[in-house]
């Protein structure tokens, strides 16, 4: 189970109304390599993971991945609390504005709600956990992209935080991978799934 | 060494070293200085907005709780690493002693009284 603490990972603290920058971020919430995306992808693919270990990371990522989805979601509601009829006119974000007014709905940058065809659990150990490194390294491109086009240091220092995030969660998720070959065959590492072949397995 | 081979990826393990202060990973993402791999277009040392643990208490809570987040992931592949599982159960004291202390408050209210302190969303933490 769960349990909810009342505090931000990291906080979020912004003054300056932007819907434009709002749309941006709000990529990072239900876009193609968001948060929501990263949580559900690892709170999913734990359940067949052969290696406990690696569920248990799965886990534990998962669920700072929810922490990111709150951060990401403090922020596009911080540039868009105060938000003028004027402003909601600003191109790129008027679209949103008359679906949703200020409320906080999960889609990509472009418009594309969230799906979750953005995310896979394919049931064995290396396709996944090669999924997640790939998954780490497009969200820490969206970021950097984020970087490029905000200059708001009350976005960008959150936004900082998150992309140094998703490399060290690469390099969890290469270690979890290392760990998973150690139960495989270095001849072949592709001879049999580890998560459904259960019959070949090293038993560790 | 021995998975390198062809046609699957590989990233070396880490190996345990001086981490960052407590201050300095919240603020640059990690408490490993070997993992800090910032963007051109963010250099370091512009973090401007994070409060000092001076001016504000609850950041020190925030601080410990980050640091004991990145050093669950590192044991999660370090199990067996003992020096990781000290520093954890060290930080793990600061941040009870934290809690326990007047000067902070964190995360002592209970849930069911939301309108006693900003959401954390509208910029409240802690």
């Amino acid at each position: 189970m769960w349990k909810y603490e009342q505090r931000l990972q990291y906080p979020v603290k912004i003054n300056k109304t932007c819907p434009k920058t709002a749309q941006y971020i709000m990529s990072q919430y239900g876009g193609p390599d968001g948060e929501m995306a990263a949580s559900m992808r690892y709170l999913s693919q734990r359940y067949t993971m052969p290696d406990k270990q690696v569920g248990g990371l799965l886990t534990d990522i998962g669920t700072e991945e929810l922490a990111h989805m709150e951060i990401i979601c403090a922020i596009v509601y911080q540039l868009t609390r105060n938000l003028t009829p004027e402003e909601a006119k600003t191109a790129g974000f008027d679209a949103y504005y008359i679906d949703h007014t200020a409320g906080i709905w999960p889609a990509a940058a472009a418009g594309i709600p969230f799906n979750a065809c953005e995310f896979q659990s394919k049931g064995d150990a290396i396709t996944d956990l090669a999924e997640d490194m790939a998954a780490e390294q497009k969200a820490r491109s969206t970021y950097d992209n984020i970087l490029r086009v905000v200059t708001d240091p009350e976005v960008r220092d959150p936004i900082k935080f998150l992309r140094a995030r998703e490399v060290v969660h690469f390099q969890r998720f290469g270690e979890a991978l290392e760990k998973t070959k150690d139960r495989l065959d270095a001849k072949n590492y592709y001879y049999y799934n580890p998560e459904f072949d259960k019959q070949f397995g090293k038993q560790i | 060494m021995e998975n390198q081979c062809l046609a699957v990826p590989f990233v070396p393990a880490q190996t345990w070293d001086l981490l960052y202060d407590p201050a300095t990973a919240l603020a640059e993402g990690t408490v490993f200085p070997g993992l800090n791999k910032p963007f051109f277009a963010a250099p370091e040392g512009c973090n401007t907005t994070l409060p000092a643990a001076a001016d504000d208490p609850q950041i020190l809570f925030s601080q410990y709780c980050f640091v004991l987040d990145d050093l669950l992931l590192y044991l999660d592949t370090h199990p067996q690493d003992e020096q990781a599982k000290a520093c954890y159960q060290s930080f793990l004291v600061k941040k009870k002693e934290l809690q326990k202390s007047a000067s902070c408050g964190c995360c002592m209210t209970d849930h069911f009284e939301w309108d006693k302190k900003p959401l954390v969303w509208e910029g409240g933490h802690c």
